[in-house]
């Protein structure tokens, strides 16, 4: 089981090595150099960061004037990177902190990695590049823009008056009609291809099954014929092909690459604690991303999955049961689907009561907790830099509770508890009058609004 | 090569009909072996048992056009739609884009692909979709609009031509303008190439030129599909002079609209009249091309009450005085035409009037913007037929209308509440006022 999934992991990872080279990234290192590295590994570091570094590069090639990151120095380099990776949004002490590593052995592999999966998943990185490289190869394909920059750069260079603004407008209507012409000429190119190739196949697979299979071989003997700016074109679609089979692929393994990047996670999270240095200044410490949350929302939203699978048995078992009950008693289809309907408002409903009972218990469990130790027990005040351990504790002076605070918090407290009342007392009436709709023959009145 | 049709709403679903009717009457004329065969293939697929089926795909919310129009066709013996070929649900869009683009659009996007990609598949050369559609009610327009956006991404190497009709001016639906402004201004990100007809002239050719005293529905919609029919069947063209063209729509994009801040066309046709009058009637080709060429530098929809004392600006003036100033108020500027003739005797007729440079926009050369296709077959019963396609500045009226009103009745914000109780925003019907005033502003500074 787990060998089959360690199989899965590196064939996920390699088919995104092959998306990263086919995006024209630089030194992709191999499967295994992310496997050592989720170890943390010193010998994956180096790897790592030559991806690191090179897939940056490739994505702010445009904005920096740094180019050949090979004969700079690692004091440049890391400079790039970590300023990259801050403009990034990413923030952990070796990028942000004021001691930066003079070795890439310090930074460590694992670092680097996660480094990496932050910055693949910000912002359709992927899709970016991807779709900058097909623009390259794929120039007709695309409409032409209606420049109307151009014609106010043309304004702006020559003058609103002059009569070459009025000329040039036209020259650009004319190329850009052109332009038009030729994506469209290309276009029905494109579907007579299609056509000259689906009649190809027909005939070739009528004459012999097995030529279909080796297209290459027939290729190979066709392109001595063949002119070059044919074969240039034909390396250019399979290029493209390759690219874009390489992203499709891609895409299909992405959810397995974020789960093996979630125990890359959970992994340096389970080292932390140790090898957490003491002496960051606090200001900084306050900008590591811990998630100590991390296992309260893993519990919330495994207790949101077992809710909603509670609510659809639910659901389909009173489907069943109302299904029985109105099929031979009417017969009238209509009638089902309009209480299936009316269920599903039903459970839509109690879905959103549900959701907003918990946020709410989340929310009141913290002030209803917040408040008893302080009357007991005051702790010794917290750092206040710290909240990012969680229980945002109540506002405290030197352990006495404000009465003000105090009243304002019993107030909260009181509205939370008037609503959880009023939902009981929904729950109550809707519970009570899908009861009785079963009752045949009893009609409830509901008594007058006073 | 193959158009694959798809038949959009009431209207979509009517005019569909019309058109493979008229087709397959047309095709099914003496002496038209090889016209036959191309346009057969053009728009029918055969079965195992010789039945020719339409390529077509039926599209409603309601279900009763479209059983209509399928019992109609199987009934005419020549032709039927296919079996699984139609998409219909028990509930229309109530006239209301928004309900159609947010709400059934997306909820049948799959059944709906299904059936195109399968007609597409069975091709094996797809020369373009068609689609009809009304741009007032609320599955043609806003479903239409939805699918047409859908297939756009599904091929997007492949021509769409979307051919729509704009409701009577007087109005049948109070909302018509929303949904007309709305659905133009997506349509115009995602075809290629918009086909107009107005109800209000193709109601006017019926009353007019076919003497028809109570004009139903299906009158008008004949007459459409008279017209789309002489611009769709087989023809020779430039690229294939000897052959039936093999790319009709890609051929009539690339001389139409290359450029993609015009995309409106409109059509015109002579002779148009009943069929009793037709037997006593003859016609030569300079006096019908003379009378198309006026139609269109006058605007005019037909070829009763041609304004004759419009004229193209001489080639002094316009050479002299560059701009709009020079010229004609009521004078119709072209950025191309193509005229399309039928019949006996096509490679008698004269084109020269059509070539005049003072008819176009200064920017293209005439060789861009002119085009002819020819076919020696008469058309639909008439000995001499000849149609134009023109990307021109008729449109601008009709659709100013049409923008005006909408904006007055947005101004007050009358209705918009039905709009965005299924997701339209306000946003999205400023951004569609915006679009279609920049679509005005580029014809009538052409």
């Amino acid at each position: 089981m787990s060998r089959e999934k360690s199989v899965k992991v590196k064939e996920v990872i390699s088919s995104l090595c092959k998306l990263l080279s086919a995006l024209s990234v630089e030194s992709i290192p191999t499967a295994e150099a992310f496997r050592r590295a989720k170890f943390n590994r010193k010998d994956a570091a180096v790897d790592m960061w030559s991806l690191l570094s090179g897939l940056l590069q490739r994505v702010f090639a445009l904005d920096c004037a740094c180019r050949d990151s090979k004969d700079q120095g690692f004091d440049v380099q890391l400079l790039f990177v970590r300023s990259a990776l801050s403009h990034c949004g990413y923030g952990p002490p070796w990028v942000v902190g004021p001691w930066p590593p003079s070795h890439i052995e310090e930074v460590g592999s694992r670092d680097l990695l996660l480094a990496f999966g932050w910055v693949l998943s910000s912002g359709n990185l992927l899709d970016f590049l991807l779709a900058e490289k097909i623009h390259q190869l794929d120039t007709l394909s695309s409409e032409p823009l209606i420049a109307q920059g151009l014609t106010q750069l043309d304004v702006a260079a020559h003058g609103p008056g002059a009569d070459t603004t009025v000329k040039k407008d036209q020259v650009l209507h004319a190329l850009q009609w052109q332009y038009g012409k030729l994506r469209l000429q290309w276009k029905s190119l494109l579907s007579a291809q299609e056509e000259k190739s689906k009649y190809t196949h027909r005939v070739i697979s009528n004459i012999s099954p097995s030529a279909v299979c080796q297209p290459h071989i027939t290729g190979s003997h066709h392109s001595n014929t063949t002119s070059t700016a044919l074969d240039k074109e034909l390396e250019r679609i399979q290029a493209l092909n390759g690219i874009l089979e390489a992203y499709l692929d891609w895409k299909l393994h992405e959810p397995l690459f974020w789960c093996w990047m979630d125990s890359v996670i959970d992994s340096s999270l389970a080292d932390a604690p140790e090898e957490e240095p003491v002496d960051w200044p606090p200001g900084e410490r306050s900008v590591r991303v811990r998630c100590p949350h991390g296992d309260e929302t893993r519990r919330t939203v495994r207790q949101l999955d077992k809710m909603l699978l509670r609510l659809k048995t639910e659901l389909r078992a009173r489907r069943i049961e109302q299904s029985t009950l109105t099929l031979p008693s009417q017969g009238r289809r209509q009638g089902a689907s309009w209480l299936s309907e009316s269920q599903r408002m039903e459970v839509e409903r109690k879905v959103s009561g549900y959701l907003e009972g918990l946020r709410l218990t989340n929310t009141s469990a913290i002030t209803s907790r917040g408040f008893l130790p302080c009357l007991q027990d005051p702790q010794p005040t917290k750092p206040p830099h710290r909240f990012h351990t969680g229980e945002p504790g109540l506002a405290m002076t030197a352990g006495k509770l404000q009465a003000s605070t105090a009243l304002n918090e019993l107030r909260e407290r009181e509205a939370v508890l008037q609503w959880q009342l009023e939902r009981l007392r929904q729950n109550m009436r809707v519970e009570m009058q899908r009861q009785a709709s079963t009752m045949e023959g009893i009609v409830l009145i509901p008594p007058l609004k006073r | 090569m193959s158009i694959v049709c798809l038949q959009l709403g009431q209207c979509g679903n009517q005019i569909g009909h019309e058109l493979f009717s008229v087709i397959s009457d047309d095709s099914n004329g003496a002496n038209r072996k090889k016209y036959k065969q191309c346009s057969d293939e053009r728009f029918f697929y055969e079965t195992s048992t010789g039945e020719l089926v339409a390529r077509s795909v039926l599209v409603d919310m309601e279900p009763k056009v479209i059983s209509q129009a399928i019992a109609k066709a199987s009934k005419s013996g020549r032709w039927r739609y296919g079996d699984k070929a139609d998409f219909s649900q028990k509930q229309g869009s109530g006239n209301n884009w928004a309900s159609g683009f947010c709400v059934h659009g997306p909820r049948h996007e799959e059944a709906v692909e299904d059936l195109v990609r399968m007609e597409i598949e069975r091709c094996d050369r797809l020369a373009g979709i068609f689609t009809m559609m009304s741009v007032a009610g609320g599955t043609g327009s806003g479903v239409g609009t939805y699918i047409t956006q859908r297939l756009r991404d599904l091929y997007p190497s492949s021509f769409i031509l979307n051919q729509v009709t704009w409701p009577y001016e007087a109005g049948e639906v109070i909302v018509q303008n929303y949904n007309s402004v709305l659905t133009l201004s997506h349509l115009y990100q995602l075809s290629d190439a918009i086909l107009v007809h107005e109800n209000d002239t193709v109601h006017t050719i019926c009353s007019r030129l076919m003497n028809i005293k109570h004009i139903s529905i299906s009158d008008v919609n004949k007459v459409i599909a008279h017209q789309l029919a002489s611009v769709l069947q087989p023809a020779y063209t430039a690229d294939s002079p000897c052959h039936y063209s093999t790319n009709p729509i890609g051929e009539l994009l690339t001389s139409l609209v290359c450029h993609p801040e015009y995309k409106l066309l409109s059509l015109c046709n002579i002779p148009q009249m009943s069929s009793t009058s037709l037997a006593y009637s003859v016609f030569n080709w300079p006096g019908l091309l003379k009378h198309l060429r006026q139609m269109l530098i006058a605007s005019a929809r037909m070829e009763e009450g041609i304004d004759w004392t419009v004229s193209a600006p001489s080639a002094v003036t316009s050479a002299g005085e560059s701009g709009t100033n020079s010229r004609q108020k009521s004078f119709n500027l072209s950025l191309a035409n193509l005229l399309i003739l039928r019949g006996k005797d096509v490679s008698t007729a004269v084109t020269d009037g059509f070539r005049d440079p003072a008819l176009y926009v200064p920017w293209l050369k005439t060789e861009n913007s002119f085009s002819t296709w020819t076919s020696p077959v008469a058309f639909n019963g008439y000995e001499k037929s000849a149609t134009l396609v023109s990307n021109n500045q008729s449109l601008l009226k009709p659709l100013d209308n049409i923008v005006r009103k909408a904006w007055n009745m947005f101004a007050s914000r009358a209705y918009v509440h039905q709009y965005t109780k299924f997701g339209i925003c306000e946003e999205d019907f400023l951004d569609s006022f915006t679009a279609l005033e920049q679509i005005i502003s580029s014809y009538t500074h052409l």
